[in-house]
């Protein structure tokens, strides 16, 4: 029961981890090598394109991705473990 | 043998069916045998995997491009159109397409800078770098051929500029152009010609070269640092270390989702083919220390022409590094080779120095 929390704790962290990820993504693409912020005038690019689906749903979509992920994450994880606790580590 | 049913019958499975006609059996052995050292820079080991989970994310999402993409210029521009504001998710796919190109290119870096570092070069696996040598120029190449196709204002220009960079050769300099190009000018041989090397030739070449390097992989298994004790007992290959690549691949995918969808990749406006190259045009950050490069040297070197002195160190520097396994003698004994170690830090230094300057001039 103690292994089954531990493993369950151990993955809500990681999960966290996975969400921090839209953190990161954001904050990559905040940085000016991947954004071209100074072409965006000449060519168009960078600037934010008004035809896509708005930021809400854009990120409705990326938390069903997100949980798909950690989904399969929390299942991989447990049979990680599993073959860690066989192998005796 | 198969078991028995209840009936008396064999019983078949899935598992035995393919046993019997597909070695199976002694596939998994051979995976389970394949043992993963385990030691301080177990770690690096990882960004092998996640360049090939972010090569095969390009595999899917370049095949769906391919059903709507249309390599002409009149409808290239308007196909990607489509695309991005017609085909249910296309946008999605577009920029998961674009994001893991970048992604991989990243991951390719960090796999093969810490193969350097670790000297895992050495005898018996010259030949898995020298295939990894050949799939870094064969990614490069990919994002230089895919540049184009969307046929905006940045991908004209930027490949005009590109492919005259190999005009300064001498004697067959125009023609290396022609050969790009297709012509004198940027058309329409060009994207065709850029279209079939990113979609037919280069994925053909990248699979063939890939399975031998990953088979060479499989063969020699991973290399343990010259020095580098092993702290504790190996991973097995299957399934203890195909768990913990998965949770990787997991993580990359959560990274490539978070980027695709809050920073979804733009599309410009249409190329003006008659129109003078606007300013700011820059190539992808992967080429920004070539382009850097080119812009910082002097008109004349060595009373050369300097883009021709840079575009031939660059050539010779390449050739270098796929032949570093037969040059580094001191690693093949063992030892510790300390200059290249100090190169590899340099050249790492060099190249996000220049993506640096190139980007934030």
């Amino acid at each position: 029961m103690k292994r089954k929390l531990g493993t369950l704790l151990k993955s809500i962290v990681l999960i966290a981890c996975m969400g921090s990820t839209q953190l990161v993504g954001g904050a990559v693409a905040d940085s000016s090598i991947v954004r071209k912020p100074e072409t965006s005038a000449a060519t168009g690019r960078g600037a934010t394109d008004q035809r896509l689906p708005d930021i809400s749903e854009r990120t409705e979509l990326l938390a069903v991705l997100l949980v798909i992920a950690a989904g399969f994450f929390i299942v991989v994880y447990t049979q990680k473990e599993e073959a860690d606790r066989e192998a005796g580590r | 043998m198969n078991e028995q049913s209840e009936a008396g019958h064999p019983k078949v499975t899935v598992m035995t069916w393919l046993s019997d006609r597909v070695p199976m059996r002694e596939s998994l052995r051979i995976l389970h045998e394949k043992k993963v050292p385990r030691h301080r820079h177990t770690i690096w080991y990882y960004f092998g995997g996640l360049t090939l989970f972010f090569l095969l994310v390009q595999f899917i999402t370049g095949v769906l491009l391919a059903i709507y993409y249309k390599p002409t210029p009149d409808q290239a521009y308007e196909s990607v159109e489509t695309i991005m504001y017609v085909a249910p998710y296309g946008w999605l796919v577009r920029s998961a397409h674009s994001w893991a190109a970048n992604l991989m290119v990243a991951t390719m870096f960090v796999h093969m800078f810490s193969a350097f570092l670790m000297k895992a070069y050495r005898r018996p696996r010259e030949l898995v770098w020298v295939s990894g040598a050949v799939l870094l120029f064969l990614v490069l190449g990919f994002g230089f051929t895919g540049y184009l196709l969307p046929w905006d204002t940045m991908a004209y220009f930027a490949t005009l500029i590109g492919t005259e960079i190999p005009k300064s050769v001498p004697l067959a300099g125009q023609w290396i152009v022609k050969l790009l190009r297709g012509g004198e000018d940027l058309g329409a041989e060009t994207l065709t010609r850029m279209y079939t090397l990113h979609v037919i030739v280069l994925p053909l070449v990248t699979v063939i070269v890939g399975g031998w390097h990953l088979l060479l992989n499989v063969y020699h298994g991973s290399s343990i640092p010259s020095g580098v004790v092993e702290e504790k007992p190996p991973f097995r290959f299957f399934p203890d270390f195909v768990y913990r690549d998965t949770l990787a691949w997991l993580a990359g995918f959560a990274a490539l989702a978070a980027l695709a969808t809050i920073v979804p990749w733009s599309l410009g406006a249409k190329a003006d083919t008659l129109a003078s190259a606007p300013s700011g045009i820059k190539p992808e950050w992967y080429f920004l220390p070539l382009f850097q490069s080119l812009k910082i040297a002097p008109a004349s070197m060595f009373s050369l022409n300097g883009e021709l002195v840079v575009n031939t160190i660059v050539v010779l520097a390449m050739g270098f590094w796929a032949a570093v396994p037969f040059i580094d003698r001191s690693a093949q004994k063992k030892l510790t080779s300390r200059i290249f170690t100090i190169m590899g830090v340099l050249v790492i230094a060099y190249l996000l120095l220049t993506i640096w300057l190139a980007a934030t001039a």
